[in-house]
């Protein structure tokens, strides 16, 4: 109440301000030299505990060297600055060779170091990182391979080898097997040509196992296949026969928690399930093994279509458009909301009395 | 990894230079059919009048060069090639006609990053800057604190207007003690952190200053001022280590750190908004600390500040070296003469 009435005649002095202004006080508030108390700390001011005005003649002073000093990680911050300072330069360069910004067939050759582990980085380099400090080193290390790629591509080899004489104590900058991760990723196929996956939604969470019904359709392993030549991929329907032979039925097994899809789940959730692989017409080329856990069957139902959806985006990576247009690539952020005091629900409210 | 590939011509992939052109004819080439337009148009003279004779032969030797019926295997390449020639000629054709239109360009015309890469020197910060860029602009009014009423001038828009005249005096005020200070000899410690703009305006400053200057653009380590032995290391305990002066870039959200520093007796300098009591600090700037472009103007500004004191620093101590230097070489003298007299007489 007082605070409510401080602040209207505090607004009423705000409007008057422009015509004759107040001041509450006539210059800066300055606090006062002496402390009450001496303040006991190591430094040497200690001894000056009463009064802070006199400076003791001996006084030594350490001027630390690094300007991180205060911060207490003044060898993480040397580096990330050091490196951050070499991305830009090379950047730079690149921006003025008018080589930037480099299609995406470029940048899509360049291949991901692996970096240095956690514990490689303090018995190593002597850094020891909490997780947010690491990724933000490693996200300067993977720009720096970017622009070193595009470098090494157009043939500027001295920006190149400055990039991984810097490179190459965190990583061997030519060992990567992956590509560099843009957007959205979407693991790579095991030795066996089976993908892996995880969707989620509000407190569900699937993990789904894909394997192609029949190896040899190019949906298996699209990489392998060059949708141009069109040489090595085998027609469902073979043209060089005389008599037109029915086409192959596929049929293909969805287990959910080792039992069949429509044990585990009613109709109208299966069909959820089954959704992405109807719109890319992929119904019986997969064999679908998924392991649901948390929640209760709708939200299991939804996130094991999340997660099919981004398997099928491991085997064919074609059908990104289908799928993010239907959404089913995204994982629905919907959580139940809380309930609040003082209401029955979230956003229900108590019936309202007259009294 | 893949290597640029060997089947195509070298003739037709030449490599860039450092400076960022191509030296290659090829370049004359694209401009040259541009350049006749313009002949044609203005009815100048030929070519040979213009550039010299040197380009005619360049022009002429380079029609064998030119491939015409090139049909690149790797389509990537030779897609990225003629999307580097087409900006190329592009850059060639700004940078020709630049010149013969208007005079304003983007050099001399002001762009974002200016606030952060070319601040002025405090004698020469204007109320009219400050206010373009928006320091006047304080919180809403809802947020409006009591105690920094006597800096605001009005509420305009649901928004304290900060009062731009008080703000100017107490900005020199401050740049003129971190002046004074570093001419000392004294150490700043910048301090910025959670929005990526006062981080990146409070490293600048910090490497703008360059000597005696520290910052701090993540997190403040509880303790450093404190307890820096535990935090650093034993090293920590020789001499006083505390800065002579700190600067916040946004108080609001380093209240903890300010504590601290008033507990260190470190005198702290900030930029203060509507919604924040001016008495977190020892020098307070009255502007606003939600608009980029005036946190770079003040940091700026405070940092050129630090700088020439820092400059008048070493410029005393090279002066005192140099003295001292010519004292003890005039007395070897004297004592050279000394020894060498006697024997003489």
């Amino acid at each position: 109440m007082a605070c409510r009435r401080a602040l209207a005649s505090s607004s009423r002095l705000i409007q008057r301000s422009h015509i004759s202004r107040h001041y509450a006080t006539g210059s800066t508030f300055i606090p006062p030299q002496a402390v009450e108390q001496g303040i006991e700390r190591e430094g040497g001011r200690g001894d000056v505990a009463g009064g802070g005005a006199r400076w003791p003649k001996d006084r030594k002073k350490y001027i630390p060297a690094s300007p991180h000093f205060y911060t207490a990680r003044e060898a993480y911050y040397r580096t990330l600055y050091e490196l951050e300072s070499l991305e830009r330069q090379a950047k730079r360069e690149l921006e003025q060779s008018s080589l930037l910004p480099a299609p995406k067939a470029i940048l899509e050759r360049i291949r991901r170091p692996e970096w240095m582990s956690q514990a490689a980085f303090k018995s190593e380099a002597g850094l020891s990182m909490g997780m947010s400090m690491r990724k933000r080193l490693i996200a300067v290390l993977d720009q720096m391979t970017i622009w070193r790629g595009v470098a090494r591509q157009a043939g500027l080899d001295h920006i190149a080898v400055t990039l991984t004489t810097a490179l190459q104590f965190y990583g061997e900058p030519d060992g990567g097997q992956k590509a560099m991760r843009t957007g959205q990723h979407f693991h790579e196929l095991d030795q066996y040509g089976r993908s892996y996956a995880h969707g989620a939604r509000k407190t569900s969470s699937a993990r789904v196992w894909m394997i192609a019904t029949d190896p040899s359709l190019p949906t298996a392993r699209p990489s392998e296949y060059d949708c141009l030549s069109g040489s090595d991929a085998t027609a469902l329907v073979d043209p060089t026969s005389s008599s037109p032979a029915p086409p192959k039925l596929l049929t293909s097994t969805i287990l959910v928690n080792s039992m069949p899809l429509a044990t585990y789940f009613n109709l109208y959730d299966r069909e959820k399930i089954i959704r992405p692989l109807r719109l890319t017409g992929l119904l019986g080329a997969f064999n679908v093994f998924a392991i649901a856990r948390g929640g209760g069957t709708s939200g299991q139902a939804d996130a094991v279509a999340v997660a099919l959806g981004r398997a099928i985006m491991s085997h064919a990576p074609e059908m990104k458009g289908v799928l993010s247009q239907a959404g089913l690539l995204h994982r629905d952020p919907r959580m139940v909301e809380r309930k609040k005091p003082g209401q029955p629900k979230a956003r229900k409210q108590f019936v309202w009395v007259k009294r | 990894m893949r290597e640029p590939s060997s089947s195509v011509p070298n003739a037709y992939w030449r490599p860039i230079d450092a400076d960022g052109f191509h030296t290659a004819i090829q370049c004359f080439d694209i401009c040259n059919k541009v350049i006749t337009a313009v002949d044609n148009s203005f009815g100048l003279a030929t070519r040979e009048t213009q550039y010299g004779e040197g380009v005619e032969e360049a022009l002429d030797g380079n029609q064998e060069e030119e491939p015409s019926t090139f049909q690149p295997e790797d389509l990537s390449s030779a897609e990225w090639y003629h999307q580097v020639q087409e900006r190329i000629r592009r850059k060639q054709l700004r940078a020709m006609f630049e010149p013969l239109g208007s005079s304003q360009n983007r050099e001399n015309t002001f762009q974002a990053f200016h606030s952060l890469n070319r601040p002025v020197s405090s004698s020469e910060l204007t109320l009219s800057a400050l206010m373009a860029a928006g320091a006047h602009l304080g919180a809403h009014r809802s947020r409006s604190r009591p105690t920094f009423l006597p800096y605001v001038y009005g509420r305009r828009a649901n928004i304290d207007i900060i009062d731009l005249d008080q703000t100017l005096a107490m900005f020199r005020r401050a740049a003129n003690f971190l002046r004074l200070l570093t001419t000392k000899g004294g150490t700043v410690l910048w301090v910025g952190t959670e929005v990526d703009m006062v981080k990146r305006a409070a490293k600048k400053a910090s490497d703008r200053v360059g000597v005696h200057s520290f910052h701090i653009s993540d997190k403040w380590m509880r303790g450093i001022f404190t307890n820096a032995s535990a935090l650093i290391g034993p090293e920590v305990r020789e001499g006083d280590y505390l800065p002579d002066a700190a600067v916040f870039l946004n108080p609001r959200m380093n209240l903890g750190a300010l504590r601290e520093c008033h507990g260190a007796m470190v005198p702290t300098i900030g930029i203060i908004d509507s919604d924040t009591d001016p008495r977190i600090v020892t020098y307070a700037i009255p502007a606003n600390d939600e608009s980029p472009r005036a946190v770079e103007l003040i940091s700026g500004v405070l940092s050129v500040a630090a700088r020439e004191g820092v400059t008048e620093w070493q410029a005393i101590r090279a002066r005192e070296k140099a003295q001292k230097a010519r004292r003890v070489k005039e007395w070897e003298q004297r004592q050279a003469q000394q020894q060498m007299g006697p024997p003489e007489e």
